[in-house]
């Protein structure tokens, strides 16, 4: 791994010497695990700075509290990627100092840009796999975003020790052989500020539907009792239900996953005909 | 609301008042064709918002349609359906969420009516509650059903009368309708076979006064059409107009009465604390009460009228009386057949009757002398104790306690066992060449066809009669009366 860390970070590096006003926008997407099992937490940006066309990011998370990443070294699984792309991930072998992150990934693309469009609107980049470990409290709620700068080694700009934001993203410049524009990262809280919308980069110990979070993680009618409550405004959600709510689409095309990071009657119908057997909502 | 969910609602309701916390619960209970299985909220103390079905299904009895016309929400203004689905062959679900502005539902009622179809030829479908079955409160806690529990969706007509109503039922004739009477609770309900509605007269039913788990009984006194019961209390006559015409406390009377039309007189086998009794009530004047056992006895059976004898069982066997034409009563010498009996008699002609007796022996009383005749009739010792008898066909027939029949041919006294079921069948009827009978698990039609009724049964099987649209007649435990075509 070691050894695409130097290009990796000299590339993050020029970040901190370019500073931009725009701002990637990085959706670490909320994603309930059930204890003991694995899932996938959707990695999705909007907003490109520069030209609009993103070629490399890195971004930590914090973990604990039961959540750990699966094969760290592979933790990360970009949405598409080619032989000439690097993607460097891991737990905190990235620099030394006091505050290493939990997990980090970098990824950085060789041929073409991994997503274009400065509009609000998302596209994929891939995936984190992360784990809950067995015993976890059903309902538990661990929010992923590290909002803590740490300290980077040897990259590449001549310093020993940088202190790095925890997220930092590439881009482009319209002009042909120029260098690409470091721009800060923005990590969003909501995929959408409109409707119900779910809280973000959270992982909640549940299985998915489970929205009274249970702790026998069944799928039943208290689920469907407490669903039909939040959306006729007769009672209210609390993030971790928000997000054991949000069931649907089973695949969201623009930020990857399940749901679309709203509830509404979507997840009602889902949850409705998982409970009569006519679609699944399972443990992963 | 339902006539089935007013007459339970206000039962169950005390219930529930009295209990200080339970868990929600529903149960199944059984329905026609036509209205469809019903399934009852219990709430228990809590406040239900949102309800998940799901029901097991005889797929070789019927179907149940995946479409939302199979269910009818018994509450659309507080119910919600989030759609129903038939899935693995045979499991149908419904989930339903509260849509009222309050917080749900805390009072006892039917949630929805499930509405299968029958195969053709059968008559009944039984459906099984499972225990994925569960209900939200308004915490979104989830109760499971704690065990499975079945009912019958049948071809007739099924009514329920509210309470425990484990008697036996009476068909009888009020001007062009064929009519049932029965007793739930305190209450003598008399309706139409053909739709189990009130009869004019007795609407909401005539109340008793008392418990009854006496046999209502059809016939003339005074000249009038009557409707005889006993209670636990007293003997009462109501006319078939519904109008109450006497009310003697006498005391417990647990068979039917017989109703004299030609000495206007009604008899009644009555048990008190000093023994067996029979009182004679004449149309009028005083009643006349006529101990026919000591201290230790009771009476086992009901009175039996034919020509100048009267027949009465009791803990010491049958007792033999000579009528006079004013209908007073001359005793006479016990027909000595050497053990209890526990049967009514029945009438068999040619100057006899049967009964039967608590060691599983059936005599044959002639009722010119009173005494048993030579040749005894002998069911297994696992048949007894018998039922009360059928006369019909040629055949005295009884029901066994293992399950089959047993038909007497009154000239031979031969006996020959039918089977039936596998538990205790009651009281049977015969109509035309067929017989018919129900048993204590839920069995119930004729022979070779009944349908499973899922639960007790009353101790009489009834016929309206042999033609094209008369109906089998049985009431259940739990407070239904069954019109079941025949």
């Amino acid at each position: 791994m070691k050894k695409y860390l130097v290009p990796c970070a000299a590339l993050l590096g020029i970040a901190l010497l370019c500073p931009r006003a725009d701002a990637a926008g990085l959706l670490l997407k909320s994603k309930p695990i059930c204890p003991g099992s694995a899932g996938d937490v959707s990695v999705a940006v909007n907003q490109i700075g520069g030209s609009g066309e993103l070629w490399a990011i890195d971004f930590t998370l914090k973990l604990g509290s039961g959540l750990s990443a699966v094969d760290a070294a592979n933790a990360f699984t970009p949405a598409a990627s080619t032989a000439a792309d690097v993607v460097v991930t891991g737990a905190p072998t990235v620099g030394t100092g006091v505050a290493n992150p939990d997990l980090y990934v970098g990824y950085v693309r060789g041929t073409t840009a991994m997503a274009t469009g400065a509009d609000a609107t998302f596209k994929p980049i891939g995936k984190v796999r992360l784990a809950v470990a067995a015993g976890t409290t059903v309902g538990t709620a661990i929010d992923i975003a590290n909002t803590v700068n740490y300290n980077v080694a040897n990259d590449g700009t001549g310093s020993t020790t940088v202190s790095r934001a925890p997220a930092t993203a590439a881009t482009s410049t319209a002009t042909a052989g120029a260098a690409v524009v470091a721009e800060t990262v923005t990590l969003l809280n909501a995929i959408t500020a409109t409707g119900n919308p779910v809280p973000q980069h959270l992982v909640v110990v549940a299985k998915p539907g489970n929205v009274n979070l249970s702790t026998d993680n069944l799928i039943n009618s208290g689920d469907a009792g407490n669903l039909a409550a939040f959306l006729l405004a007769r009672a209210t959600l609390t993030d971790a239900r928000k997000v054991a709510a949000d069931v649907a689409p089973a695949a969201h095309a623009a930020t990857g996953g399940r749901g679309d990071g709203t509830i509404n009657a979507g997840d009602m119908g889902l949850l409705a005909n998982a409970i009569l057997g006519k679609a699944t909502l399972d443990c992963e | 609301m339902t006539f089935r969910t007013s007459l339970l609602t206000a039962g169950l309701a005390l219930a529930v008042a009295g209990t200080a916390f339970a868990a929600p619960s529903v149960k199944l209970m059984r329905g026609s064709v036509d209205n469809g299985l019903v399934v009852w909220l219990e709430p228990g103390g809590s406040t239900v918002n949102a309800w998940q079905v799901e029901v097991r299904f005889d797929t070789a009895a019927g179907s149940i349609a995946n479409a939302a016309s199979s269910f009818v929400l018994a509450n659309p203004d507080a119910w919600q359906s989030q759609g129903q689905n038939v899935k693995n062959g045979n499991v149908f679900a419904v989930l339903c969420t509260y849509k009222g502005d309050g917080e749900g539902v805390s009072t006892p009622g039917p949630l929805m009516y499930i509405k299968p179809s029958l195969l053709e030829g059968k008559k009944a479908i039984k459906l099984t509650l499972t225990t994925d079955t569960n209900i939200s409160d308004s915490n979104y806690e989830v109760t499971y059903a704690a065990a499975e529990q079945s009912a019958s969706v049948i071809a007739g007509k099924v009514r329920n009368l509210g309470g425990a109503a484990n008697n036996s039922v009476a068909v009888g004739v009020i001007g062009a309708d064929k009519v049932v009477a029965a007793v739930a609770g305190t209450k003598l309900y008399v309706m139409k076979a053909s739709d189990l509605t009130d009869v004019v007269g007795f609407e909401g039913g005539k109340e008793l006064g008392a418990a009854s788990v006496g046999r209502p009984a059809f016939g003339v006194f005074g000249g009038n059409p009557v409707i005889a019961v006993g209670t636990d209390a007293a003997g009462v006559v109501f006319s078939t107009a519904g109008a109450e015409l006497s009310k003697a406390e006498v005391g417990s009377i647990k068979t039917a009465p017989a109703v004299d039309a030609a000495s206007n007189n009604i008899y009644w086998a009555v048990s008190t604390p000093e023994g067996a009794k029979l009182v004679r009530q004449p149309a009028s004047g005083a009643a006349e009460t006529i101990a026919i056992g000591g201290a230790g006895t009771d009476t086992t059976s009901s009175p039996m009228v034919v020509g100048d004898a009267l027949l009465v069982g009791t803990t010491e066997g049958v007792k033999f009386f000579r009528k006079a034409a004013d209908g007073a009563l001359t005793p006479q010498a016990d027909s000595v057949t050497g053990d209890p009996t526990n049967t009514s008699p029945v009438w068999v002609g040619a100057g006899n009757a049967v009964v039967g007796s608590a060691a599983g022996k059936v005599y044959k009383i002639v009722t010119a002398t009173g005494a048993p005749d030579a040749t005894v009739a002998t069911v297994p010792a696992a048949a007894a104790p018998l039922s009360d008898p059928f006369f019909g066909g040629g055949e005295a027939v009884f029901g066994g306690t293992d399950g089959k029949l047993y038909a007497v041919t009154p000239g031979t006294m031969a006996v020959a066992a039918i089977d039936f079921g596998t538990a205790k069948v009651n009281s049977p009827v015969v109509v035309g060449a067929k017989k018919a009978a129900g048993d204590n698990t839920g069995l119930f039609g004729f022979v070779g066809e009944a349908i499973d009724l899922a639960g007790a049964l009353g101790k009489a099987t009834a016929a309206t009669g042999t033609a094209a649209g008369d109906s089998l007649v049985i009431n259940t435990g739990d407070g239904d009366i069954i019109a079941l075509p025949q």
